[in-house]
């Protein structure tokens, strides 16, 4: 089963179409890259796949769910991180997780157990009792990522995980990143840095003006595109210099 | 460390969602300075100190009149002797050479009395005297203190008169024709009267904003933090999370109300004994079940209701700065007239019923001063809860617009 089908998916605002009849499918166990310039449609596309928006027209499933019908089902499947981390300031680390562990019904003693695993591993035990508002952003960006994790999800979307965090810390993410998905486990992931991109994905979408202008592979888009460097492919999709 | 306990205090939590969502934001409140300083601080330490600390420096008793005496007549004993046991006044002989008016314009007494020469012989001779009161009207001080002396003087007339008449075998009655007597229609004292006009108001002020900085915050503010994405992404239905965020506010107004009336009636407390005289018998105010009830009533619908409207406020601003601009909008159309109503004559109060959080002011009132009747009392919460429900309403409404929630 394919983890994620996206069929015509359509939002507009007051008249303005965002995200313009899109396709695209993402298969099991796979990092799928999304990307796009700003202002593309990468936010809304991943905020209709977390049922945070509702599409306008078009339909999409997450693991066979409905993302408008079976709302619900969907948010019990998926993880999130946003491009602002979404953490609450004025909670610990450990506070924050255990928020979010709750609303995904994990138990107690699981609960306690996942949430000294992930700080250790993103080295934040040591911060664990320190409001999160005093943490850098880096270190925001990885309470973020645990909170997204804590549960476990099969599905996880991930906007621009490693922004502002240092060379460690970010290779300590993508780390988790490739772990989840041996552990047959989805990620979609929208970043800036094509580098990452590039070594983490195996397939990827990438979104200009509201539309898909490419869907597939990153293989068969470095043979059609005639070149191994992602940021230029990327340009010149951009610029309509590749068909 | 007290928000540390309940920190860890949410590992223990059931696997329900609302008490989870619940949790959180107080957890949440009770770190946020803004909510620890207008829900709880703010009533504590405000009203005693808006109440009684101007009352406490122009309290007559506390602050008592420099008075100066320019006594012409050595004989005036008696007067003087009157005045300096006067608990409101502080007297002292005055250089009849100098220039009183001066005196009392630059503040050194704040009135003069002038005994004339002959003042004695005069009142002795059965004639009339004047006295002569120097003050000045802008100074509170010296308007309580010609008053004092005013009550004294005309005590001292009337036991003269008195006198006189009873020389002259003439009664009392010969110049008290008509004597008055009142009789009152219900139990009610300075204590209920006062109550009446300040208690519902700070009710209606402190249910509608106490709460006011935790909401917006809660609301607005994670618009803002951009921390409502990731919980809308989780498995919690809105409804919930909309519920948890209400009645973690109503929790607070509750508190802020208990603590508003509980400090409103210790100042009011501290207020009656400041201004009583030796005469005056002054009734505190009775805290009968009718009343208690009211004031619960009052504080919970109210919270209820000022929750409601400025939930709908916070989730329609984009941030906390903006949500707190349309606050300042919102209390100039619900609290002008609920502060008017705690000063309109009882027969205009009935209309009053109907408006929200008038009505609460309003029925209040009438429960203080024991005119309440059971429609008053039905008309007035049962409108009041037709408002909650219907800004409940709007706020549920508004936080389901994906339009609102990022404003797109």
């Amino acid at each position: 089963m394919d983890a994620i089908i996206v069929k015509d998916l359509t939002k507009r605002f007051n008249g303005f179409t965002a995200v313009d009849h899109i396709n695209f499918t993402v298969k099991k166990g796979i990092i799928y890259g999304f990307l796009g310039p700003n202002g593309a449609g990468k936010t809304t596309t991943l905020r209709m796949l977390s049922t945070v928006l509702r599409p306008t027209e078009g339909t999409a499933e997450v693991l066979g769910y409905d993302i408008v019908r079976q709302k619900r089902r969907v948010r019990k499947v998926i993880g999130l991180v946003p491009e602002e981390t979404g953490v609450y300031d004025r909670l610990t680390p450990v506070e924050n997780l255990l928020f979010y562990g709750k609303l995904w019904g994990m138990e107690e003693e699981e609960l306690k157990e996942r949430i000294k695993e992930l700080l250790e591993r993103l080295s934040l035990w040591e911060k664990r009792d320190e409001l999160a508002g005093k943490l850098s952003k880096g270190m925001k960006r990885k309470l973020a990522f645990a909170r997204a994790i804590i549960h476990n999800p099969p599905v996880l979307f991930l906007d621009e995980p490693t922004l502002g965090v240092d060379v460690m810390s970010a290779r300590e993410i993508r780390e988790m990143i490739k772990e989840i998905v041996r552990e047959d486990r989805t990620v979609v992931l929208s970043s800036h840095n094509l580098w990452e991109v590039q070594n983490l994905c195996s397939e990827l979408s990438i979104i200009n003006e509201g539309k898909i202008i490419y869907s597939g592979s990153i293989e068969n888009l470095e043979r059609i595109s005639k070149s191994k460097e992602l940021e230029e492919i990327f340009v010149r999709l951009i610029r309509g210099e590749v068909a | 460390m007290m928000t540390a306990f309940i920190g860890e205090l949410g590992f223990k939590l059931p696997d329900n969602k609302l008490l989870i969502i619940i949790w959180r934001e107080l957890l949440d409140a009770l770190r946020d300075r803004r909510t620890i300083i207008a829900a709880f601080i703010l009533p504590i330490v405000t009203i005693p100190i808006f109440m009684n600390l101007p009352l406490f420096f122009m309290s007559p008793t506390r602050n008592p009149a420099r008075t100066g005496i320019v006594n012409l007549d050595p004989q005036a004993v008696f007067l003087v002797k009157a005045l300096n046991e006067t608990p409101t006044l502080t007297v002292s002989n005055v250089d009849p050479e100098l220039n009183h008016t001066a005196l009392v314009q630059e503040n050194v007494y704040d009135l003069i009395v002038v005994i004339p020469e002959n003042f004695t012989d005069k009142i002795t001779g059965g004639e009339s005297v004047n006295l002569t009161i120097i003050y000045d009207p802008s100074s509170m001080v010296s308007e309580t203190g010609r008053t004092s002396v005013t009550v004294i003087v005309n005590e001292i007339s009337k036991s003269i008169t008195y006198q006189r008449l009873s020389k002259l075998n003439i009664s009392k009655e010969t110049i008290e024709p008509i004597k008055i007597s009142s009789v009152t229609v219900r139990k009610v004292g300075f204590g209920e009267v006062m109550a009446s006009m300040m208690l519902p108001i700070f009710v209606a002020v402190f249910s509608v904003a106490g709460a006011a900085s935790f909401v917006f915050d809660s609301t607005a503010g994670e618009k803002e933090r951009r921390t409502l994405e990731v919980l809308i992404s989780s498995p919690v239905p809105s409804r919930t999370l909309i519920a948890g965020k209400y009645l973690s506010a109503t929790l607070i107004t509750l508190i802020t109300g208990i603590l508003t009336v509980a400090s409103l009636i210790l100042s009011m407390r501290i207020q009656v004994s400041l201004f009583q005289t030796g005469e005056a018998s002054v009734t505190s105010l009775e805290f009968s079940p009718g009343l208690v009830l009211g004031l619960l009533a009052s504080i919970v619908i109210g919270g209820l209701t000022g929750n409601a409207l400025t939930m709908a406020l916070g989730v329609f601003a984009k941030s906390f700065r903006e949500a707190q601009q349309y606050f300042g909008a919102l209390n100039t159309i619900i609290m002008v007239p609920a502060i008017i109503v705690a000063y309109l004559p009882p027969r205009m109060l009935d209309f009053t019923l109907y408006l929200p959080i008038a009505s609460l002011v309003a029925i209040l009132r009438k429960i203080i001063v024991k005119t309440a009747t059971i429609p008053n009392i039905v008309v007035a919460y049962g409108v009041s809860i037709v408002y909650l429900t219907i800004f409940i309403s709007i706020a549920v409404r508004l936080f389901r617009s994906e339009r609102v929630l990022f404003r797109v």
